[in-house]
């Protein structure tokens, strides 16, 4: 028995050398397995690709083809040019999509099969070991293509925006063109002040409208049988798409005029069928769309969007109520307190994340709208968003000289300083949460 | 004069009867224990009387107050729940002052009166600290406390040592009895454990199936139970049943002999008052009250021998092949496949 303890300690020092060296080893051979993948990934699924391409291109005078027999079936009025060209393009469409589909499964199929052989060549004794380095692999293989289109679509560009703001169109490093757009002599301020006021005020009043609204719904649905008849009602809007849920609000925000009467702007004739106008009475002496107005013509566009969001927001607020403890509800109600301090007190602070996590996604949502405006023609100064004047500036200022490129690029950046406030939030709150949690 | 009146009390979910007629009167200052098997309707009972359910028929009286139509807060009730119901996002000071806050009482009484139920409990020092940084034992004493700022005419309980560990689980009860001499308040305490009943229980109702089998002090129970549910539920080991046949009714019915299993006794107390003589019966008798006797009548042959340190729990088959359990605080030398004879008091056994 005595004799027991040296060879305990001599078996612990074997076992921890052997770990020591196993890890030394098998980093390099992890490192140069993922290398060999990426290296075979990265040369074969682009030769593949051009392959298949050039090897389907007969499908696409095949159609061309067809699409020229037809024509002449049904005597169509179409050219012939154009037929070749309709007709080949949709089977050019259906072999990438083919395609694609395909070197996507080849990507997995490839880099998986590559990882399990190699891990087996290189560690042929130890199952442990294999099943090391392919786990160590795996997840890049599933992370990595989102990883490169994230940094080549959005990384790279944000930072050529940066980089591009800061310059002259010579490429010479310089801040002018903040200057320019904080200038109040310069002829984009009026623009940019409003463009700036007005994406203010959506980014404060979008948000915090919907998920008031969204909470309400949520709250008072669950208290009504047809609760849940009401709650499809507000949800099916988040199906529409803005340019769609612009156009339905079109009528009932237009001009006045019970009978028909000239488009304002167009060329063809329209009627007038302004819901709210009507209500009100207004005959054509009105005609002036309610989003047109002045100022107030703001929240008129504002409201399209609160009325596509806030069913997104009453049905995550809808599952977040569920989740609030019965037992805490039921305590609260012995304790006493009444609907609303049960919902103040009670349930709003423990789906209080929940809301936060809305909050955010909606600020941007905010940030990138531009498509209501522009479904609505309501783009003149008054109405500009951020988003919507970096386009006006593109097209219409020639204040910038070459420069134009620049100044757009500055715009971009003053746009993505308005999440600032909120990405700050957000950090701090989930620290402190921590905090709390005692991490 | 009771402090807590239930007349009748009826409650159906859908077709589903889960509390049926039950009477019940609590006194000023007991301590009530409801017991029974799950789902035997103990925790509805008291849901109905704090208030969160509402009563299908009968009639519910707090403190001389019919409270059928008063909502739960103005009942007069504190409960403490099984999953202590903390408000997460609030400081213990919070949750205990919650209540307090709701009846807008004054900042300096709601500082005393929690601060005084948190020197009860000792936990003075946890004040600061939101429910998330509490151990179980320590949201226990919250919802505890939560329940004592209030002052409330009845306590109620609703399993509230079911989420702690072993150990715990005795001190806390230890300390529930201790605060309730205390305090001196109306409790109702719902359990499924039989020990914490009959431990902290000055009154224990048992029920099955939505009905009140017996009502009574601990040791009442314990001794002259009235049906075989509560003989067998209360007790551990559980009591041992044999199957024979009454012999010679006592004129007033209080005692009957008993003729089965090899066993012939007179005298037994007799708990089936209507049986007869010649009718089937079942003599009910603990494992405790077994006597290692050479003489004895009833035989069994061991199939098991626990021995807990405290106690040797053994089990046995009798020759008809009814099993039954002898229990010894001593560590007799038996083992397994041993043939024994037990005697036993017929004081102590009983006819059901």
């Amino acid at each position: 028995m005595k004799n027991r303890a040296p060879c305990y300690i001599i078996n612990t020092l074997v076992l921890t050398w052997d770990r020591i060296v196993s890890m030394r080893t098998i980093k390099p051979v992890i490192a140069s397995n993922g290398l060999a993948i990426f290296l075979t990934i990265a040369i074969l699924l682009p030769v593949i690709a051009i392959t298949a391409y050039i090897a389907t291109a007969p499908l696409d005078d095949a159609l061309a083809r067809l699409g020229l027999s037809l024509r002449e079936q049904y005597a169509w009025t179409l050219s012939e040019f154009d037929t070749v060209q309709r007709f080949s393009k949709i089977g050019f469409a259906i072999r990438s999509v083919i395609i694609a589909v395909g070197i996507s499964f080849l990507y997995f199929s490839i880099s998986n099969w590559l990882n399990m052989g190699l891990a087996r060549v290189r560690a042929p004794q130890s199952l442990g070991r294999q099943s090391t380095i392919i786990e160590a692999i795996q997840p890049w293989i599933f992370v990595g293509p989102a990883l490169v289109l994230l940094l080549l679509f959005l990384l790279v560009p944000a930072f050529s925006t940066l980089s591009i703001s800061f310059q002259e169109a010579s490429g010479e490093w310089s801040t002018r063109n903040y200057a320019f757009l904080w200038d109040p002599d310069a002829l984009g301020y009026l623009q940019f002040r409003l463009a700036m006021r007005n994406s203010l005020m959506w980014l404060i009043l979008v948000p915090t409208v919907c998920i008031s609204l969204g909470l309400l719904i949520a709250v008072l649905a669950d208290s009504v049988k047809w609760g849940i008849v009401a709650k499809t009602f507000i949800f099916v809007p988040l199906a529409i798409s803005f340019v769609g849920a612009a156009v339905i609000w079109r009528n009932i925000f237009a001009g006045g005029g019970i009978q028909a009467q000239e488009t304002i702007n167009g060329l063809t004739p329209s009627y007038q069928i302004g819901l709210l106008k009507a209500l009100l009475g207004h005959g054509a002496e009105y005609n002036e769309p309610l989003y047109n107005l002045k100022f107030w013509g703001n929240f008129f566009l504002m409201w399209i969007l609160v009325w596509v969001q806030t069913g997104f927001a009453m049905v995550i607020f809808s599952a977040a109520l569920r989740g609030v403890p019965s037992d805490t509800i039921e305590a609260a109600t012995i304790d006493g307190a009444n609907p609303y301090q049960m919902f103040f007190r009670i349930k709003l602070p423990q789906i209080y994340s929940t809301v936060l996590v809305v909050w955010t996604t909606l600020v941007i949502l905010v940030l990138k709208v531009f498509d209501i405006p522009y479904a609505l023609s309501a783009n003149d100064d008054d109405k500009l968003l951020l988003a919507t004047m970096m386009e006006n500036a593109r097209n219409n200022w020639s204040i910038g000289g070459d420069n134009v490129d620049n100044l757009f690029a500055a715009i971009a950046v003053m746009l993505m300083l308005t999440v600032v406030p909120n990405m700050i939030f957000n950090a701090w709150r989930i620290r402190r949460e921590q905090k709390e949690m005692g991490h | 004069m009771a402090q807590v009146e239930l007349n009748n009390v009826n409650k159906s979910f859908a077709q589903v009867d889960v509390i049926r007629n039950v009477n019940l009167e609590i006194n000023k200052g007991e301590f009530v224990v409801f017991v029974g098997p799950s789902g035997c309707g103990k925790s509805t009972l008291l849901r109905l009387i704090a208030g969160l359910e509402t009563l299908t028929s009968g009639e519910i009286v707090i403190a001389d107050r019919p409270v059928m139509d008063l909502p739960p807060s103005e009942r007069g009730i504190a409960m403490v729940f099984q999953s202590y119901a903390l408000y997460p996002h609030m400081s213990v000071f919070h949750n205990m002052a919650f209540s307090l806050s709701l009846n807008k009482v004054s900042k300096a009484e709601i500082k005393e009166r929690v601060e005084n139920a948190a020197r009860i409990l000792q936990m003075e020092h946890l004040l600061d600290r939101r429910p998330a940084a509490l151990s179980g034992g320590q949201r226990q004493r919250v919802a505890i406390g939560r329940a004592i700022v209030r002052n409330p005419e009845v306590f109620l309980f609703d399993e509230p040592l079911s989420n702690l560990d072993a150990a715990l689980r005795h001190d806390t009860r230890v300390e529930i009895a201790k605060l309730h001499k205390q305090l001196g308040a109306t409790t109702i305490y719902v359990t499924h454990d039989q020990v914490e009943a009959m431990t902290l229980a000055d009154k224990i109702v048992v029920l099955k199936d939505g009905e009140v089998m017996q009502v009574g002090a601990p040791m009442e129970l314990f001794n002259q139970p009235d049906n075989e549910f509560v003989a067998s539920f209360l007790g551990s080991p559980k009591m041992n049943f044999f199957d024979g046949a009454l012999t010679d009714v006592a004129a007033d019915a209080a005692t009957a002999g008993f003729s089965g299993e090899g066993v012939d006794v007179s005298g037994v107390r007799l708990v089936s008052k209507s049986k007869s003589a010649g009718a089937t019966a079942k003599l009910g008798i603990r494992p405790q009250h077994l006597r290692l006797d050479p003489n004895g009548m009833l035989k069994g042959e061991i199939t098991l021998v626990e021995r807990l340190g405290t106690e040797t729990v053994v089990e046995l088959m009798s020759p008809n092949g009814t099993k039954f359990r002898f229990a010894s605080p001593e560590s007799p030398d038996m083992q397994a496949g041993d043939t024994v004879s037990f005697s036993f008091d017929a004081a102590q056994a009983h006819l059901f």
